[in-house]
């Protein structure tokens, strides 16, 4: 299906989530900050990159900034995955470049289907 | 002078002035020459008559010589004769008894012109008289007396002469006139005498008279002068005799006579009087004894002359001439002459009153204007006595009116010293109702003068009376003392005076005649001036009523002056006092930073221990006051803004060195060229309240630390809750997907539990959050409108499930025709949603309805009235939401606590049907929010209807803090707001006015902390800051925007061109200019270019300038200056011509107007930027400034054109700036929908 790049530093949330994609046919990549996020993003190109925010090394933000300042990666999608749900959270994610948003806890469908807009856009 | 009369006058020894300067020198004259002729007619008439007794002894003997001619005694005796006769001043003609002549002497020769050889034997008459006309008259009856006795100055004719010598009689005749022989007469006195004795012959003596009749006619001309002139004139000799006198003397002198001569007696008594040096009656003189002494001058020495006025008691003046009259060089006698001159000194006085009186005034008003206030009041008593000394009052006062006009209180009194025995009889009070006849004329501003008080009507006399304080009776009803008076004093001077004096003790105390004034003040009535005299028709009133009158206003003014001065004074008092014990400061201070003045409260909040302390060492308030050094000139700046400043707050230095705040409120006193002359102000501690204050403010922040403590931990807790849950929702869904793949269905509804157990702690933390977000009131409406039917539709599909689980059924009443309402679609949905999902959990196998309905009541009435009055209305109409159930219903009990966060209906309610307790809570504060309602309806057991009222159309409620939003379209909520942070005020308005007109909304800010205080405020879509601000700089901005959980979701746009401000920088440019060029700053400059190029002025001789202007006479002008500063020009009126020129040669400057034609300046830095990237050429960008509304508009073309071709680090701004608030704006809406549709 898709290769997508998960950048999650939780271990739990990381096996869950991956294991969820896998089962759903993707290929998925892991990062465990967002320095490796950026370095993955540039090494694999994933379709789709899920971005957690609160990450160690370089918070999921600055990973995301550099991911659309590179000529290399700025087309990949980002969606920002957090548990960061308040309000104007969304906001900073999208300010920071991210293409979508979605909460933790996963509600899964709903990423699913946020996932297939986005690949279908960039298909385009 | 006829030269007649000066001959005479000649022959008189009286040479004296031609003509004479006065009629009094002439009386005299006439006198003298009177008196002279007369003397010397008497001297001739003795002389005559010597020598006709002479002549006829002499004839005599010389008729008898001839009978004895021989005899030589005789013959020589004859001839002795003969000759006596020749040498005779007369003629004289010897006749015979027939009157024929005998013998003539030479003289009468000479006189008639015959020769005595002619006349011999002729008949004398026939010669001399026979032609003369009316001789006959003049021979008049013989004379009482004897010729030559006569002494008389009268001299009456005898016989006519041919009578005489036909009846040989003597006769004389002074006055006669004989035929000469050319036919002329001659005028003659003659004598003849018959002959001696019986002889034959006689003689007679003529003399020419023709100079004495002359001389008389002369006379009787200055008798009749004598006569008909007004001075009297008395004529006496040197031994005191009386010669002339005419009647005027008489009448002056009050003496009888009748038919203009003096009686007898009188003149007896007269010349006495003369003779002992007295002739006059010097009683009836007021200063007898000056007179007397002049008249024993006079006696002293003859030749004196005296000048007097004679002042007489009835008040008649004479004045007095008297002058010695002389012969020659010797005195005969004296004439003295008296003018009536009462009339005239009387004018003269008059005159002399009035000069005095108005100089007096003159004075008295210079006087009173350059007194001081303490001096008035002596001005005042000065004037009563000067005024009423000069016009012969002896009382003078001022009554002033009470304010109420009811009574006069006497204020000022002046008293002669023939008054002051009755001084106290005065009342000091006047009461006005008193005396309406008085009060009435001066009312009409009348002068009141009263002559005699006596003859006043009875009322105006008592009111006098009660006036001046006397008895009625006092005043003389008529005055027959009066009349005995004068006619005393005529007839008998000296008892006259006696009399007079004791008429006068006796009215001594009794006012008799008065003058009152109004005092007059702005047409008002303030008083009145009197004059009391206490002889009838005292004072000179009448004379200077106008002049009073102008007194009267003098002092009315002073008065006003004293009583204004006096009010000053009192309120200045006042003032003076509330400025010395008001607890707030009080100043005057110059611009340049000097205490005018300042009061002690001021002193004492500064630390000083008096105000003079802090006066003396406090000099210069621009630096020793203000604890930061640009406060006080912040503070003139303010006044001269706005003419006043109030609440300043500043921090200053007391004396002691510590600091307070302190609080000013002033204005500028400006003079009226509009220039400021000082300030004044108060002054006002406000160190407590500053204390207060800056606790408040720290317990402020601590609450708002609080907040944001209580954000965080809210935005914590739901992150660290939401990661857990996240593993256990994903791992149990997954299982689950697993457990239905392998068919395991027990662990399939385990892992069912576990999923909605942690959906459920889910919604409980979303709750959580949103009722702590509405507590905190930090939740926001989004308004918008939509379509009610597609909202009831979304929200029952979402909930059918859940309704449909409990077996219950689901209707829906919604009518096609509710259109759209105006308010927060999410908010709506999510309370319908709650209202449905719990009408779902506590009903089974039941009904649940939903239903819509536009109520349009008016006098709906809100519950929540309160809580909702921040919203406002439009208009009455409401939606009106009703959930209605079938379920188990709640008590009365359970419905009162139903909205309460955190509480069920009952505790173990949470246990059966679970939720979080706080969807109710949630939904009615939704309500609220929009200016709604929800009401609940109920009973156990019997189901429960929910009914939620909403307005169709809700209005945001004011932000108070927004108010910078007047700018922005009121129902345009695409329009986004940019806060602008830049210290530069060119560049800061040029991005305004850019992005202005992208459709934003732009905010501007200075300074970082005013940028701060308005991210705060407005909370923008997007802010761009600039780096380099002076204190604190961009960098520290954007720190504490980002500390800020509140501000730090703001997009923030850092404007960061390092080392360049302006715009010109932003732009790429080096420099800027502003148009119309600066001559002098141009040279500077360029001047910084050339010392920059100077490696290669060095080298090459002059520095290469390219100009880029499209204006030829711009270009023109900036040539000439660049040349003659040594610039080699080159030029270019295009952007194309430029980068032409450029490929030529490379210039070490270009100086760029910005709007060209074709590519503009933007466009074309952003070329040169790219071709000469490695080594950039310095620009100085020339832009226009104070453009004409036409050319702001092109330059607004212009630029918008530069930001769609795009010089990069513009383009680039305006693009981030754009797109971030548009994607900002989209998103806001969506996120709002998408974040509660998560619980």
């Amino acid at each position: 299906m898709a290769k997508i790049l998960l950048v999650e530093d939780n271990e739990m949330n990381r096996d869950m989530l991956s294991r969820r994609l896998a089962r759903k046919g993707h290929e998925v990549f892991i990062a465990v900050d967002g320095a490796e996020g950026v370095s993955m993003a540039m090494a694999k190109v994933p379709d789709l990159i899920l971005m957690d925010m609160s990450l160690p090394v370089l918070d999921g933000w600055q990973a995301t900034q550099q991911i659309k300042a590179a000529p290399e990666t700025k087309s990949i999608p980002v969606i920002a995955l957090t548990a960061h749900a308040m309000a104007g959270d969304r906001e900073k994610c999208l300010a920071a470049g991210c293409d979508d948003y979605d909460t933790k806890p996963v509600e899964f469908p709903r990423l699913l289907s946020k996932i297939e807009t986005l690949l279908k856009e960039a298909m385009k | 002078m006829h030269p007649h009369l000066q001959r005479q006058l000649e022959q008189l020894g009286l040479v004296g002035e031609s003509p004479l300067p006065t009629a009094e020198q002439w009386q005299l004259l006439l006198e003298q020459v009177s008196c002279s002729y007369d003397r010397v007619q008497s001297q001739q008439k003795l002389q005559q008559e010597d020598c006709f007794n002479l002549e006829t002894v002499a004839l005599k003997d010389l008729t008898d010589s001839p009978q004895s001619p021989q005899d030589s005694p005789t013959a020589s005796e004859f001839d002795r004769l003969r000759a006596s006769v020749n040498s005779l001043g007369a003629g004289l003609c010897i006749l015979d008894a027939k009157g024929c002549v005998i013998s003539v002497n030479p003289e009468a020769e000479h006189l008639l012109g015959w020769r005595e050889s002619e006349l011999a034997g002729v008949s004398l008459l026939e010669r001399i008289g026979k032609q003369k006309k009316g001789n006959k008259s003049q021979v008049l009856t013989a004379p009482q007396q004897s010729p030559s006795k006569t002494e008389d100055a009268t001299i009456a004719p005898t016989l006519d002469l041919p009578e005489a010598i036909a009846s040989s009689q003597p006769c004389n005749n002074w006055d006669d006139e004989f035929l000469c022989r050319d036919g002329k007469m001659l005028p003659v006195s003659y004598f003849f005498h018959p002959a001696v004795e019986g002889s034959e012959i006689s003689v007679l003596v003529f003399f020419d008279i023709f100079d004495i009749r002359e001389h008389k006619q002369s006379l009787s001309i200055l008798q009749a002068v004598l006569k008909s002139t007004d001075a009297g004139i008395l004529a006496v000799d040197k031994n005191g005799n009386i010669c002339n006198y005419n009647q005027k003397f008489l009448e002056m002198w009050g003496l009888s006579a009748s038919q203009g001569k003096l009686s007898r007696s009188t003149l007896d008594t007269l010349k006495n009087t003369i003779k002992t040096g007295f002739p006059f009656d010097r009683e009836q003189l007021k200063y007898p004894q000056r007179f007397l002494q002049n008249v024993i001058k006079v006696l002293a020495d003859s030749d004196i002359q005296i000048s007097e006025l004679l002042e007489f008691k009835n008040g008649k003046i004479l004045e007095l001439n008297s002058l010695p009259s002389k012969v020659g060089a010797k005195t005969v006698g004296r004439v003295w002459s008296f003018r009536d001159v009462t009339e005239v000194k009387k004018i003269e006085e008059s005159l002399q009153y009035r000069i005095e009186f108005a100089q007096l005034i003159a004075r008295l008003s210079t006087h009173f204007i350059s007194q001081p206030l303490s001096e008035i009041d002596k001005g005042i008593a000065q004037t009563l006595e000067a005024i009423a000394t000069l016009s012969g009052f002896d009382r003078s006062y001022i009554y002033l009116l009470s304010e109420d006009k009811t009574r006069a209180d006497k204020t000022y009194e002046w008293c002669g010293e023939s008054i002051s025995a009755v001084k106290d009889s005065t009342e000091k009070q006047i009461d006005i109702a008193q005396i309406p006849w008085l009060a009435e004329k001066l009312d009409r501003a009348e002068c009141l003068y009263i002559p005699e008080i006596g003859e006043l009507p009875p009322p105006a006399k008592a009111e006098i009376a009660y006036f001046i304080g006397q008895k009625l009776a006092e005043f003389q009803t008529d005055s027959p003392s009066k009349t005995v008076n004068q006619t005393a004093t005529a007839l008998i001077p000296s008892m006259g005076a006696s009399l007079n004096n004791l008429e006068l003790k006796k009215q001594l105390k009794n006012i008799q005649s008065l003058i009152i004034i109004p005092l007059i003040c702005s047409k008002n009535l303030v008083g009145f001036l009197g004059f009391d005299g206490l002889k009838q028709t005292a004072g000179r009133a009448t004379e200077i009523s106008t002049q009073l009158k102008m007194v009267g206003e003098m002092l009315a003014n002073v008065l006003e002056r004293k009583r204004a001065e006096a009010a000053l004074r009192q309120s200045e008092t006042k003032y003076r006092s509330i400025f010395e014990n008001a607890v707030e400061g009080i100043f005057q201070t110059t611009p340049t930073g000097h205490y005018l003045s300042a009061n002690s409260a001021l002193a004492r909040i500064y630390g000083y221990e008096s105000c003079t302390q802090m006066l003396a060492e406090l000099t210069d308030i621009n630096r020793q006051l203000y604890v930061n050094p640009k406060q006080r000139a912040e503070f003139v700046a303010q006044l001269g803004r706005s003419r006043q400043v109030s609440k300043f707050e500043s921090q200053i230095y007391r004396r002691d060195g510590s600091t307070i705040w302190i609080s000013e409120n002033a204005r500028s006193i400006c003079d009226e060229n509009g220039s400021v002359l000082y300030y004044e102000g108060t002054v006002q501690d406000i160190t407590d309240r500053k204390q207060t204050e800056s606790a408040m403010q720290l317990a402020l922040e601590a609450a708002e630390s609080a907040n944001r403590a209580k954000s965080t931990f809210l935005a914590n807790m739901s992150h660290e809750l939401r990661t857990p849950l996240n593993a256990i929702i994903g791992y149990s869904e997954m299982l689950q997907e697993e457990a239905e793949e392998l068919g395991s269905c027990e662990s399939v509804s385990d892992l069912e539990k576990i999923c909605s157990a942690g959906k459920h702690l889910l919604s409980l933390i979303d709750d959580i959050l949103d009722i702590s977000k509405i507590e905190a009131g930090r939740m926001d409406l989004y308004l918008e409108s939509f379509d009610i039917h597609n909202l009831i539709e979304s929200a029952v599909a979402t909930a059918r499930p859940l309704v449909e689980k409990n077996g219950n059924t689901l209707e829906v009443y919604c009518p096609d025709n509710l259109h759209t309402m105006h308010a927060d679609m999410t908010k709506v949905r999510q309370v319908l949603l709650n209202l449905l999902s719990n009408a779902a959990k506590f009903t089974q196998n039941g009904r649940i309805a939903i239903g819509v309905e536009r109520i349009k009541n008016e006098q709906l009435k809100m519950k929540n009235q309160e809580e909702s009055s921040q919203i406002l209305i439009s208009n009455s109409e409401f939606l009106s939401f009703r959930v209605a159930d079938t379920g188990i219903g709640m008590t009365q009990e359970q419905l009162e606590r139903v909205f309460q966060p955190f509480t069920q209906a009952d505790a173990s309610t949470t246990r059966e049907y679970g939720g979080t307790g706080l969807g109710l809570a949630i939904s009615q504060r939704f309500c609220q929010m929009m200016g709604g309602s929800i009401e609940v309806s109920s009973s156990l057991g019997a189901g429960t209807t929910f009914t939620v009222l909403l307005p169709s159309a809700i209005k945001q409620p004011e932000i108070p803090n927004k108010v910078h939003d007047s700018t922005s379209p009121p129902d345009a909520p695409a329009v986004g707001t940019v806060l602008v942070v830049d210290d530069d005020p060119i560049s800061r308005d040029l991005i305004q006015r850019t992005l202005s007109r992208q459709g934003l909304h732009i905010e501007v800010a200075g300074s970082g902390e005013q940028a701060l205080r308005l991210a705060k405020q407005l909370r923008p879509d997007a802010i761009t800051l600039d780096v380099i601000m002076p204190g604190m700089d961009g960098w520290a901005v954007l720190s504490a925007l980002k500390a800020d959980p509140d501000l730090a979701e703001i997009p923030v746009i850092l404007l960061s061109f390092v080392g360049n401000k302006s715009l010109g920088f932003a732009l790429g440019a080096s420099d800027y200019l502003t148009k119309p060029v600066d001559g002098k700053r141009l040279a500077a400059l360029l001047n910084k270019y050339r010392r920059d190029q100077d490696g290669v002025a060095s080298n090459n001789l002059t520095c290469q300038i390219l100009i880029v202007e499209d204006d030829v006479a711009t270009r023109e002008i900036l040539r000439c200056v660049l040349e003659t500063q040594g610039w080699a020009v080159t030029e270019a009126d295009s952007g194309r011509a430029a980068l032409d020129r450029l490929k030529v040669a490379r210039p070490h400057l270009i100086l760029l107007d910005l709007m060209l034609p074709e590519m503009d300046g933007f466009e074309l830095i952003g070329e040169i930027r790219k071709s000469h990237s490695g080594d950039p050429i310095p620009i100085v960008v020339i832009t226009g400034k104070n453009l004409t509304p036409a050319e702001s508009q092109q330059l607004n073309g212009y630029v918008d054109r530069v930001l769609q071709k795009g010089v990069y680090s513009c383009d680039t701004l305006l693009r981030d700036v754009r797109s971030i608030v548009n994607e900002r704006l989209d998103r806001r809406y969506d996120s709002k929908g998408k974040e509660n549709t998560n619980g």
